[in-house]
């Protein structure tokens, strides 16, 4: 059994009717048309076959269950929510405001410079062309260094560039977990422990996925660095 | 532009996404006694009580069919402050349609049907927008804010008295 399914400009032929299942790819992934659809989420066959699955009536008590869920109030949209990137530094979790963000790309060779490299200044870095100092956060944030493991036996390391008024920095951290939303309710003031120690650049924390999140201040974190390098 | 498109009977239409609130399931709305077979009464949308209008209704004089993929379109729009006497409130509107599964991203107009004579139906007239040829197929673009006379739009959504409350309550 087959079914024609026309696109823009071809046609796909599906070689059996949950072909996705058999060579797609929750299948042994042989199907042809893998090379140009990617995923068989792309392929005009899968959304055919979507199609005729909603194309039938709604099952018992469905739409009694969706009637109760739409009657519910709208929850208020967190206007102050803000916007972080979230990473990981050894064992801490940290979050910067997207809005400093430039970049996210693999670690890469930094070239120490003789005689400035330092706790706080590792070297310069090659970013497409342009090259960047690159500091150690945690020399930054007086925390525990990382085990000094080269860059490319952590898989999940990654370069981070920040900016901030016209300059920019990169720093390597272990691990980014992405972008998220932070609503402003859920922030929790540093314990004065934290925020009496090195790691003033700390203003809040919150929690994310069972872990708790500490929120940088970009100007804290990177005015200060510009005091340091240039000292 | 973007568009969300759905069917009426064997046809292709689109509402412009940027009136779009929500899509939900297709569910069970309250029946208004008198009023035209395309309203097809009054729901809960989070909280507040909407009209859903039966497209299937109101433009080929059909139900529509009932299936997993019948949705309703959730569209808000202000009418201005002379039309309705609401102020300027926003207005929503539930509108059920056949097949709502798609977005699509259109640049270029191609047919205008503003002027197109609807003799049957005068309101709906301004209401039926656009033609556009959107990846072999001639769809409709239906303009929500005309969908309804203003007359039945404005019985439907109007703020209840802000005293409703304590006369029910004196009962």
């Amino acid at each position: 059994m087959s079914h024609d399914i026309a696109t823009e400009d071809r046609q796909v032929v599906a070689p059996m009717a949950d072909c996705w299942r058999h060579v797609g790819v929750t299948g042994d992934r042989s199907c042809p048309e893998l090379k140009t659809f990617i995923h068989c989420r792309n392929c005009p066959v899968l959304s055919a076959a979507a199609r005729r699955f909603f194309d039938r009536p709604a099952p018992a008590g469905y739409l009694e269950s969706w009637r109760e869920i739409l009657e519910q109030p709208e929850v208020a949209v967190d206007a102050d929510a803000r916007s972080v990137l979230i990473f990981r530094l050894g064992t801490e979790w940290l979050a910067l405001p997207t809005a400093v963000v430039v970049e996210v790309t693999p670690p890469r060779q930094v070239h120490r410079l003789p005689h400035r490299s330092g706790p706080v200044l590792a070297g310069i870095v090659n970013i497409r062309g342009q090259l960047q100092l690159c500091v150690r956060l945690e020399g930054v944030l007086g925390l525990d260094a990382p085990a000094t493991e080269p860059p490319s036996a952590v898989p999940s390391a990654r370069l981070l560039v920040v900016e901030r008024t016209a300059a920019r920095w990169a720093f390597r951290v272990d691990e980014v977990a992405g972008v998220d939303r932070v609503p402003g309710r859920s922030l929790r003031d540093v314990p004065a422990t934290v925020s009496g120690a090195d790691t003033r650049a700390t203003v809040a924390l919150f929690a994310w996925q069972d872990r708790t999140v500490g929120l940088l201040d970009e100007a804290r974190l990177l005015d200060g660095l510009q005091r340091r390098i240039s000292g | 532009m973007q568009l969300l498109t759905f069917t009426i009977g064997a046809e292709d239409y689109a509402i412009e996404s940027r009136r779009v609130v929500e899509v939900v399931p297709f569910v069970a709305a309250r029946p208004i006694p008198r009023t035209p077979d395309f309203i097809r009464g009054i729901f809960t949308h989070r909280g507040r009580l909407i009209p859903l209008v039966d497209l299937g209704w109101l433009l080929i004089d059909r139900p529509l069919r009932e299936t997993l993929s019948t949705r309703v379109i959730v569209v808000e729009f202000s009418l201005g402050p002379c039309s309705i006497g609401t102020g300027d409130q926003r207005i929503r509107l539930g509108v059920a349609a056949e097949n709502v599964v798609s977005l699509c991203s259109i640049v270029e107009i191609e047919t205008s049907l503003s002027a197109l004579p609807t003799p049957d139906a005068p309101a709906l007239a301004p209401a039926l927008g656009r033609l556009l040829r959107i990846g072999g197929r001639t769809v409709q673009v239906l303009d929500v804010e005309r969908l309804l006379p203003v007359a039945l739009l404005a019985g439907l959504v109007a703020p209840a008295p802000a005293s409703t409350r304590d006369q029910s309550a004196s009962y």
